[in-house]
């Protein structure tokens, strides 16, 4: 007979429980009737959730809608499985997921609840929408989420943008992202140095309603912001390649996308006058890698102005200020000092 | 003998003027409040008829006193006057506001010398309730001023905020020291 292939995510499991679960998932490959495949992203055939998760909800509604995914609650002590019919209990054992996963997929070949098919059929729901020739053929994820913070629409739309099974949201008109995992220092890492190109899919109405409501999306730049500063091994951006001379058209906004200590000074030298690229760490007494992950995050939120040839005229040369270096340069250190600011690294 | 140093802050009624004084002053604010005649645009029982102060002792013995402009365009003559010769301006924004954009606009005009001089920050406040207009339209704005100054989202409630302002104004003085190092370096080696 053969077998049929499906894909499994977990939700609003953390990640301790996540790493248990995709190791029994891996343990018992071959074991199961069918090809179960591990994948992050939220529309799976089947999902192992927490069943108290903001986000299983989300699960449950598109299930009781459209017949996917399957949910199976994954039990902790003292917890029920609230609507849930399939579960199993923590810790996971084989013998139990490979039951549940062999009886979960006769339900979605053969699904007991009512499956609307004019919606099954929707392209909207499947994500068959053609996607628009600006949001086409891009390399990395950075390149599509610039493209999605240069387009103007009135009209509601959500995206899911899928990078070697991780996915980001992305939410129209609005111009915001979510993602259904912590974005923390390694992911993004790993979202920048992908090699692979994105997929970019359509969300349905239910799962996109859903996805606003429970995972608080935030501006699109917070993201592009991020990616820049967490470049691996902090390696100049290859559009920044040829930069000789760059300038900041404007100081990043430091109250939302915070900012390190090393920020303040590239943004006051470079918001003034063109610098040349390899001048700037020794202007600011700055390393190269946080020079490079500060232009990066500012090449990738569209505000850096740069030029391929040298101009001789715009580096910082006769700039005349009338000002008392000595008087000025040991105010600000006691004015720093007194305000319980950290004083300014020399 | 001790030097007066004067930080500037300036906004619109509500904006969070004494708030952010009281933020970093090492005494309680001393305010100067009447009765708001201007309730149909703000309900504020009182508002800041002359200013507000508060003050900071800096290491060295000097003085770095707070004042915080009256907010009704009744009083905006005071502004340019308390700005000659300060440190620096801070101005903050009240995004929730009918025309949060002409209020910029108007500071920046009244303090545009300042602001040609690198010693103006700009905190807009109240932007994750009213995200619009956004932080892109109020540079266009100065732009079409021929003016560049930072701008910032903030929550003067926060103290981090409001050092992250003073912040910006510190490093820019601070580059102003360090452009005319260099340029004395280029004159002493010529």
């Amino acid at each position: 007979m053969d077998k049929h292939s499906y894909s499994v995510t977990t939700v609003g499991l953390n990640a301790h429980d996540e790493t248990i679960v995709r190791s029994v998932l891996n343990l018992i490959e071959g074991s199961t009737r069918d090809k179960w495949e591990y994948t992050e992203s939220f529309q799976a055939d089947l999902v192992l959730c927490d069943p108290e998760a903001a986000l299983t909800r989300i699960a449950i509604k598109q299930f009781q809608e459209t017949g996917r995914p399957v949910c199976v609650a994954v039990l902790k002590s003292g917890q029920t499985r609230s609507t849930l019919t399939h579960f199993i209990h923590f810790p996971v054992r084989a013998s139990e997921i490979i039951g549940v996963l062999d009886n979960a997929a006769d339900e979605i070949e053969h699904p007991l609840g009512k499956v609307d098919s004019s919606f099954e059929e929707s392209p909207q729901i499947h994500g068959e929408l053609p996607v628009p020739d600006e949001l086409q053929d891009k390399r990395t994820i950075s390149d599509l989420l610039m493209a999605f913070a240069r387009r103007r629409r009135d009209e509601k739309a959500a995206w899911q943008i899928n990078l070697d099974g991780k996915c980001i949201y992305v939410f129209e008109p609005e111009r915001t992202f979510a993602s259904s995992i912590e974005l923390n220092a390694q992911r993004l890492n790993d979202l920048a140095s992908a090699t692979k190109a994105p997929a970019l899919r359509r969300v349905g109405g239910i799962v996109a309603k859903g996805l606003r409501k429970e995972l608080a999306p935030r501006p699109i730049d917070e993201l592009l912001w991020n990616l820049g500063l967490n470049q691996e091994q902090r390696a100049l951006l290859p559009a920044l390649a040829n930069a000789k001379q760059i300038r900041l058209q404007r100081w990043p906004d430091f109250g939302r996308l915070g900012a390190r200590k090393s920020h303040f000074a590239f943004a006051a030298l470079l918001t003034r006058t063109p610098q040349a690229l390899e001048a700037i760490p020794a202007l600011t007494g700055q390393p190269q890698s946080e020079v490079y992950a500060f232009l990066n995050a500012c090449a990738l939120c569209n505000l850096l102005e740069y030029t391929t040839e040298h101009d001789t005229g715009g580096t910082d040369s006769g700039h005349m200020i009338k000002v008392q270096p000595s008087r000025w340069s040991g105010l600000v250190r006691i004015m720093r000092s007194a305000l319980g600011m950290e004083t300014r690294a020399a | 003998m001790a030097v007066e140093h004067k930080l500037i802050f300036a906004g619109t009624m509500g904006a969070g003027k004494t708030t952010a004084i009281a933020a970093i002053s090492e005494i309680a604010p001393v305010s100067t409040e009447v009765q708001n005649t201007d309730t149909q645009t703000h309900a504020k029982a009182t508002t800041t008829a002359a200013l507000d102060y508060g003050e900071v002792t800096l290491a060295n013995g000097d003085k770095l006193r707070l004042y915080g402009t009256p907010g009704q365009e009744r009083f905006d003559f005071m502004w340019k006057i308390l700005g000659a010769g300060a440190l620096g301006v801070v101005i903050l924004i009240d995004n929730s506001r009918t025309d949060p954009l002409d209020d910029l606009r108007r500071y920046l005009a009244s303090f545009a010398d300042v602001v040609r001089g690198y010693r103006a920050v700009v905190g807009i406040g109240h932007t994750e309730t009213h995200p619009q207009p956004d932080l892109n339209q109020f540079h266009l704005l100065a732009d079409s001023m021929n003016l560049q100054v930072p701008m910032f989202s903030v929550d003067v409630r926060r103290r981090d905020d409001v050092l992250l302002l003073l912040d910006v104004l510190f490093h820019q003085i601070e580059q102003d020291v360090q452009m005319a190092d260099r340029a004395n370096d280029l004159e002493t080696a010529q």
